[in-house]
């Protein structure tokens, strides 16, 4: 079991007596109920409760419904939805008041690879081709950076440098397309054992700059972690795994947002740790009505709490 | 005179304002006119609402009666440590309450950090999150709102259009609510480097990535896109939180460093190079406020320009800086 005993997760705190127990008790279902009634007309969903429709929050809407076996219709009209942005060389724009393309794309195909039907695992594929199409920017080696910029990963936008949760997305992507064994995968997963934070974890994607470590951060880490499943965090596995797995545990009992522990949640129960954490999730609902309100943040907690066989986003060898 | 927001749709129907021709910048300080306004604040326990509502009364072209009011704190980054980072929470709420004041329609604060995707992260470690709750102010994550493109008005960047968040465009007036740091690309990050967090995330990036390789030639373009934002924005005023900065390895991983004052103004210009002053820094050796002096976004040279309240000497004090910056201290 990865050389990281379960008993070290951190307890969930308590969740104080009286009607907020139910309230919290309920965030399920209350969520799935808000999913259903947040859709908008073209079948998307927002990233907040203002906004228009954007691949992202409509990714994470419908792979939540699909793990929980809820409302097939809608799931299929969010899909449609994604499909419907996607333009002539693959590519899928974020959302429909921005046509220039990002490697959210690379969330929304793993949500039409897995939920879809056969024309949505096709337009997968095609994003996929996409994202392999362009490279990224490189540099010489830079003496005030300590990252080998020599490697490619995936950038947000084309002809920008790599970074950590684009390069993620993507190698998720191609694992779920059983691309795994392309030759950028195998150097984004150099790139990414690279860019971990020597303390364990990693950040947005420099591991230090004017040789100043810098901090990880636990959306990054997370990501990582996923996008690396096929890489072993036991005791003969490469540290950064181990101490990415380290820097989350230590994180979750002080994480407050939905988001981050979503991730969390995700990255550990990934590597087969017991790490559901409902009541947190709805400790943090209850607190903040920017995320009781999102879309995004609602499909995140439901797949952080599904069934793992059901998460598009983990992949177990 | 069109008002901001009359403007933004003008450039969004042209797709570009004027091309500038060249950049030849001598590294001299100019006779550019501007003003800035420094005011007293040894820490952020005291009654900075009233303080800032002393300065804003120094400004009455400005006027928020009737308006919308988006405030832009600098919320870059999250940390566990006590490094001062973000522009304190304090600092936001009095500017709210000032504005409110002043009969501002509506208030939000709103911004899109550079480096990570989790707003609720960075709000709840921020301990803004908290101080907006108490004041009752709404928060916009600018990252993942919805955007439209509007001309790039400075274009010294090679992008012909900037696409806004939906709130920026929609606010009748715009104000940074900036820290006074270092920077380490930039050399100071001031109330114009704190608007590149009104660039949407879902559109440049984490970090925000397009906005600095977007230059002529195409590398290194931070100093370039700076100008080029606050052209566009055009936001109304700066108001930036000296009250204890950060020296060193900014913006994140530098030192506390306790000055004691706010700095504000509606020439940002000027307000930055007021505050670049106080960190002992030659304004003209910053070369976005170089660019920015050329654009007409206000004077640089602190002897030039009209200092209201307290003058810099009695707050100037020796920022630390990386070894790449140390020519920002040479006359």
């Amino acid at each position: 079991m990865n050389g990281v005993t379960l008993s070290r997760i951190p307890a969930a705190p308590q969740i104080a007596r009286g009607d907020r127990i139910s309230h919290m008790d309920d965030w399920p279902d209350e969520s799935l109920a808000m999913l259903e009634n947040a859709r908008h007309t073209d079948g998307g969903w927002a990233y907040f409760d203002r906004g228009d429709s954007a691949v992202e929050p409509t990714a994470m809407a419908v792979a939540a419904l699909y793990a929980h076996s809820r409302n097939e219709a809608a799931q299929k009209r969010g899909l449609d939805f994604i499909g419907s942005l996607q333009q002539s060389d693959g590519a899928i724009a974020p959302q429909t008041s921005q046509t220039e393309p990002s490697t959210l794309c690379a969330v929304a195909a793993i949500t039409l690879a897995v939920c879809g039907d056969a024309s949505h695992r096709a337009a997968a594929a095609r994003v996929a081709d996409y994202l392999l199409s362009y490279d990224p920017a490189t540099s010489q080696r830079m003496p005030h950076i300590a990252d080998d910029s020599t490697l490619r990963g995936f950038a947000w936008r084309p002809t920008t440098y790599s970074w950590v949760e684009p390069t993620a997305y993507v190698m998720l992507l191609m694992s779920r397309l059983n691309r795994r064994e392309h030759p950028r995968m195998t150097e984004a997963r150099r790139m990414m054992f690279d860019r971990a934070v020597p303390t364990g974890g990693w950040n947005y994607g420099n591991s230090a700059v004017f040789n100043t470590p810098l901090e990880p951060a636990v959306m990054p880490t997370a990501l990582a972690l996923l996008a690396l499943w096929d890489q072993d965090a036991g005791p003969r596995g490469p540290a950064p795994l181990r101490l990415g797995i380290e820097y989350l545990m230590q994180r979750v009992n002080d994480t407050p947002s939905v988001l981050s522990l979503g991730w969390i949640s995700m990255a550990l129960r990934g590597r087969g740790f017991d790490a559901v954490l409902p009541g947190r999730f709805g400790e943090l609902f209850a607190a903040s009505n920017r995320s009781a309100n999102s879309p995004w943040h609602r499909g995140v907690a439901l797949l952080a709490t599904a069934d793992v066989s059901r998460n598009p986003f983990i992949i177990r060898g | 005179m069109l008002n901001r927001r009359q403007f933004l749709k003008a450039t969004a129907a042209t797709g570009a304002a004027a091309l500038l021709g060249g950049c030849r910048f001598s590294p001299r300080p100019t006779t550019t006119p501007g003003r800035a306004l420094i005011l007293p604040a040894s820490d952020y326990a005291r009654d900075l609402t009233e303080l800032i509502l002393d300065g804003l009364r120094e400004f009455p072209e400005l006027s928020a009666r009737g308006k919308s009011v988006l405030l832009k704190p600098n919320l870059v980054e999250t940390t566990t440590s006590e490094r001062p980072i973000n522009t304190h929470p304090a600092v936001v709420v009095a500017a709210a309450e000032a504005f409110r004041r002043m009969d501002a329609a509506s208030i939000v604060v709103a911004d899109g950090p550079g480096h990570r995707r989790d707003i609720e992260l960075v709000l709840a470690q921020s301990g803004l999150g908290r101080a907006l709750q108490e004041a009752d102010l709404d928060f916009v994550d600018l990252n993942h709102d919805a955007v439209a493109p509007v001309g790039n008005a400075g274009r010294r960047t090679i992008l012909d259009k900037l696409y806004l968040p939906r709130t920026v465009l929609e606010a009748d007036l715009v104000v940074s609510l900036a820290k006074l740091k270092t920077h380490h690309w930039a050399g100071a990050t001031l109330s114009m480097k704190n608007c590149f967090g009104l660039m949407p995330g879902i559109v440049y990036g984490w970090p925000k990535n397009v906005l600095h390789r977007s230059g002529r030639p195409k590398e290194l373009s931070i100093p370039q896109a700076i100008v080029d934002i606050v052209q566009t924005v055009r936001p109304g005023f700066a108001i930036i939180d000296g009250i204890v900065g950060m020296e060193g390895d900014g913006p994140i991983m530098g030192s506390a460093k306790p000055v004691g004052c706010l700095v504000m103004g509606d020439q940002f210009a000027s307000v930055d190079a007021t505050a670049a002053a106080i960190m002992g820094f030659q304004p003209h050796r910053i070369d976005y406020l170089r660019y920015a002096d050329r654009a007409g976004l206000g004077g640089t040279n602190p002897a030039v320009l009209q200092q209201r309240g307290e003058p810099i000497s009695l707050f100037r004090t020796d920022f630390a800086v990386l070894p790449h910056f140390a020519a920002l201290k040479s006359a």
